[in-house]
């Protein structure tokens, strides 16, 4: 009976128009399952066991992608009390804390996430390093991922003004004077950041805008890049000689 | 019919005007991209600042304590009295931005930040501060003494009235 119905389901127009191909069930139709499906075209059709072993990757480029994930459904939620105003910033952080429902929840998610997403990034780097995972033909991509590593810590330092406190505020002071030794242009390139001489309004919205929009977009864009790279040099890296059974 | 422009046969002439308009079409293109940039550029740079003004009053000569700091502490700004005159100077310390604080039980200025250390005349004792916290310049309107915030003066520059 299960079947019949299961049938009935699937073995119609609409199915159909939207799943193109049969079940995973043949070599064929798994190749085709990620071929035809957005999500899964990034991912090799086969991949080597020796590549998901966990101690080869310990997961830390995936795990970075899942705390982006993490960010972004949460700080799309943040955004909706959140107002990146002078009067506001602050008092809308501590009503998240206090005042909406699940705000303490979603803004620590938020924070930890973030904090751990730094960290993962980071090791994800080492370990290619320590793998040799750099070397021809991925050399561009440790470029990518040397920008996408920019990217993390200038989200992670962006986000840093908003919740408007005293350590916000001294911490984006004490930033950009560093951007302010830049020889020549320190000065120009501290006005550029803050919209001004001082962290005051014009920062926090410049500093809202690129957290927001900017840098995300910025950041997905070079992900999409720097896995699609992955994937066209032939997935993790394993070293020549090494070998390893292939494995739908 | 599809076009195969690499086998497509091309007389010299219309081979020396696709090359004349790819030209055009990429200056055009560099062009209007530099141009956006700037564009862009200029857009991001505020023409039009609701920061405080730098200058900034601060007491009349008389009132001003003889042998401690007078902290302005909403204008970043130390004003003291000197030997025949008087001298203001900024509390922005000079190593990442903090503002310092005038601690009178030790007769020193401290940043929060850092640990630098000053002493009452602006002078570096300690900690990673680069240089003495700067001297402004002090002017008198109205019988009212006023620092400029943006305007630097030399560190023993002393304002005599």
């Amino acid at each position: 009976m299960f079947g019949t119905l299961l049938n009935r389901l699937i073995e119609n127009r609409v199915f159909r128009s939207i799943v193109r191909h049969g079940f995973p069930d043949s070599n064929r139709n798994r190749s085709l399952a990620s071929f035809t499906n957005f999500f899964l075209h990034l991912q090799p059709v086969k991949v080597r066991l020796k590549a998901i072993e966990f101690t080869r990757t310990f997961y830390l480029g995936g795990l970075s992608l899942a705390c982006l994930l993490i960010l972004s459904i949460t700080g799309v939620l943040l955004m909706f009390y959140y107002h990146p105003s002078v009067p506001r910033a602050y008092d809308d952080m501590k009503d998240l804390e206090f005042v909406v429902s699940q705000g303490v929840f979603l803004r620590n998610m938020h924070r930890w996430a973030a904090h751990l997403m730094v960290l993962l990034v980071s090791l994800h780097m080492i370990r290619v390093f320590y793998a040799g995972a750099y070397r021809p033909p991925r050399e561009f991509n440790w470029v990518i991922g040397v920008v996408l590593l920019l990217f993390t810590v200038l989200l992670s330092y962006t986000g840093y003004l908003l919740p408007w406190d005293q350590l916000a505020y001294w911490a984006v002071t004490v930033g950009t004077n560093m951007a302010r030794a830049v020889p020549a242009i320190g000065e120009e390139m501290r006005f550029l950041m803050l919209g001004g001489h001082t962290v005051n309004e014009n920062a926090l919205i410049r500093f809202y805008v690129l957290h927001c929009v900017a840098l995300p977009a910025a950041l997905f864009l070079g992900i999409a890049i720097h896995l699609w790279r992955v994937r066209k040099d032939g997935g993790v890296y394993v070293e020549p000689g090494e070998g390893g059974e292939v494995r739908g | 019919m599809l076009v195969d422009d690499l086998r497509m046969e091309l007389t010299p002439e219309e081979l020396s005007r696709r090359k004349l308009l790819g030209l055009v079409g990429s200056g055009c293109l560099a062009v209007f991209l530099a141009g956006s940039g700037a564009a862009i550029g200029q857009f991001m740079w505020p023409n039009v600042l609701f920061e405080e003004p730098s200058k900034v009053p601060l007491l009349r000569p008389e009132d001003v304590a003889s042998g401690a700091l007078t902290t302005f502490a909403r204008h970043k700004v130390f004003l003291a009295r000197a030997p025949g005159g008087f001298f203001a100077f900024t509390s922005v310390c000079t190593h990442l931005g903090c503002v310092t604080n005038y601690d009178q039980a030790l007769g020193k200025i401290l940043c929060p930040c850092h640990g630098s250390q000053f002493d009452l005349s602006g002078r570096v004792l300690g900690g990673p501060a680069p240089r003495p916290l700067p001297r402004l310049e002090l002017t008198l309107e109205k019988g009212v003494l006023v620092a400029d915030t943006r305007k630097f003066v030399e560190p023993d520059w002393v304002f005599k009235v």
